[in-house]
């Protein structure tokens, strides 16, 4: 395909790779935030996302929380939807092949609330055709029947490592945000076995009706996504991209280019959009373009050019100006 | 007669790709004052206001927002599809219904519609009928329009509060439809809808009966419903971010023909849902 600017110079690479992943280009949706694609087909092409990842299924039937099941907060909004689930056999009849179609890379969200429920799906989606990677959902606040096991070193280890024997599909470890060291749960799932890091998840959070004197969600409690969360994330993925220099995608709180702009020069390969896609459905294709632009305009021939960059520039320790004791 | 699983309820993803949701800047034509807390926008976006029909929804959003960010979900109201534009009656509620009523002609709006199952009003013989109260008269307007289109009769009563607040009910009669009213204060109320249906049933002018904006009212329809050979249709408002079904947050608790229980999006099988469906004692909804 011939793809060149007004100048006549070829178009950015947008290619990236997390490990044994190759993605077109870093812009997908994040779990849960597009169901499977099929309510935005007619809108764009949804062979020009660099990936397409599922709401999360488990590997059992579950009906999803009571309602209310969102509710809108300052810069973000809550969720507790609780992962509706019809399992794994319904997901590769039903959902696979209209992902598979679509032409993006597809990334298999998987939940559980055992930590075998995450090795059985993985066995069972091991083996079936066009699967890029299998990402596991192991930060969900949303299940009453157990605490995300993104909280503990042990279990991400554990978890990351049953399902690493239980497929040669690459694996996506998704890390969840309410923990004391970043860095110590990366590497955990790293050891795992991990291919990529996905960072991360929606902050555990609640609100409550002043007027009705209860909590607004059904559930009582929480994910906190949207802008108001992206600081802290991009922060999380600079620190394990500094650290242990893992393949990471940055997912919190995207909804234009710059913000996209600002995840990658944190280190992160490749990017989830989420809450963005319910307030702006045309969100994703936006990015793409502006991310082509914007390595245009700086004379960059690949995405990788950017990735990281941040990290090069010297910190500031001093006001300028003021001298040092 | 209806047919008794005949269902006139097309849900988005069975839609020609033209008729489905298209997100689209739209321009604020008029922001009026009804009473009260209602207020009626009209709003030009051709997309939508072609494609908008009875039964669904738009989603809109101010391009300045007060540190919002989720559009706001309303039943149509009435469409032109001539002119490019539809309009919807809101109630202010909160932060976003505030600021939606404070916009000003030729302000900019994000539109994302149609959204939620179409009815299909051809299905609907011999006529239509509707019990509505307060802001739950919105969709009885579109469904009227679509009477008329088609010319199918449309029998509908609109109660209120307050005669005052009586929302809609001229634009129903231009529309053609056969308006009764009744009010809290005139003291009628409690007991006029249902002497209503039954002359409609009595006189066998309605084969589906439509209700919004009242649990009183929902319970009626699905009394009725039940036992005569109509087919009844509840609206139905859950919390929602997206409108277009990715979320999965709007999930109304429904019961299944064998009585098995489940949720079903408003916005992609609703807003309006079959009575026989709805559980309306669900926690503190209306």
């Amino acid at each position: 395909m011939k793809d060149r600017n007004e100048h006549g110079a070829s178009s950015p690479a947008l290619e990236t790779r997390l490990g044994r992943i190759h993605l077109q280009n870093p812009v997908m949706p994040a779990s849960g935030c597009f169901n499977y694609g099929r309510e935005f087909a007619h809108a764009y092409d949804l062979g020009i996302l660099g990936g397409i990842v599922n709401k999360t299924f488990m590997d059992l039937t579950r009906p999803g929380n009571s309602p209310d099941r969102v509710q809108e907060t300052p810069e973000g909004m809550l969720n507790a939807i609780g992962t509706p689930s019809k399992g794994t056999e319904q997901f590769i009849a039903e959902q696979l092949p209209f992902m598979r179609q679509t032409g993006a890379a597809v990334i298999a969200s998987i939940g559980g609330l055992l930590e075998e429920d995450f090795q059985r799906a993985s066995e069972k989606l091991d083996g079936q055709e066009g699967i890029a990677a299998i990402e596991l959902d192991l930060s969900c606040p949303n299940h009453a029947e157990a605490a995300p096991f993104a909280n503990s070193a042990e279990s991400m280890f554990r978890v990351t490592k049953m399902c690493r024997e239980a497929t040669s599909i690459p694996i996506i470890s998704k890390l969840g945000p309410a923990v004391t060291d970043i860095v110590e749960m990366a590497s955990a799932a790293m050891e795992g076995g991990a291919d990529a890091l996905c960072i991360g998840n929606t902050y555990p959070a609640m609100s409550i009706d002043v007027d009705e004197q209860r909590p607004v969600l059904g559930f009582t409690t929480g994910g906190l996504s949207g802008p108001a969360i992206r600081p802290m994330v991009v922060r999380h993925v600079w620190m394990v991209v500094k650290e242990l220099g893992a393949p990471v995608i940055g997912c919190g709180g995207i909804e234009n280019t710059r913000d996209a702009l600002e995840y990658l020069l944190a280190g992160a390969r490749a990017l989830q959009v989420g809450t963005a896609n319910f307030y702006d459905p045309m969100v994703m294709p936006k990015i793409i373009d502006g991310l082509r632009d914007y390595l245009t305009e700086r004379g960059c021939g690949s995405v990788e050019d950017i990735i990281g960059k941040a990290h090069e520039a010297k910190p500031q320790l001093y006001y300028p100006g003021v001298e040092a004791h | 007669m209806a047919e008794p699983n005949h269902s006139i309820s097309i849900p988005p993803n069975d839609f020609l790709a033209e008729a489905r949701w298209k997100a689209e800047t739209g321009r604020m034509v008029r922001v009026d004052h009804i009473a009260e807390k209602y207020w009626l926008l009209e709003v030009e976006a051709p997309h939508a206001a072609k494609w908008t029909g009875p039964g669904q929804f738009v989603m809109l959003r101010p391009d300045r927002w007060g540190g919002m960010l989720l559009p706001r979900p309303f039943d149509v109201y009435r469409t032109h599809p001539d002119q490019g534009t539809f309009e919807v009656l809101i109630k202010i509620k909160g932060q976003g219904t505030a600021e939606l009523a404070g916009l000003r002609t030729d302000d900019p709006i994000e539109v994302v519609a149609p959204a939620g199952a179409r009815l299909e009003l051809e299905g609907c013989k011999p006529g239509v009928g509707f019990i509505a109260r307060g802001a739950g008269v919105t969709p009885m307007v579109r469904i009227a329009q679509g009477c008329k289109d088609i010319g199918l009769p449309c029998y509908g009563l609109v109660s209120a509060r307050e005669n005052r607040l009586l929302l809609g009910v001229e634009t129903l009669r231009e529309l053609g439809a056969e308006i009764v009213t009744a009010t809290d204060e005139a003291g009628d109320s409690a007991d006029q809808p249902a002497q209503v249906v039954d002359e409609w049933l009595r006189q066998g002018l309605i084969g589906f009966l439509f209700t919004c904006g009242s649990r009183r009212m929902g319970r009626l329809v699905q009394e009725v419903t039940s036992n005569n050979g109509v087919r009844g249709y509840i609206f139905l408002e859950y919390r929602m971010a997206c409108g277009t079904g990715i979320c999965v947050g709007c999930a109304a608790p429904l019961l299944g023909p064998d009585g098995s229980f489940r949720y079903g999006l408003v916005c992609m099988e609703g807003p309006a849902f079959p009575a026989e469906s709805v559980i309306l004692d669900w926690g503190n909804h209306p």
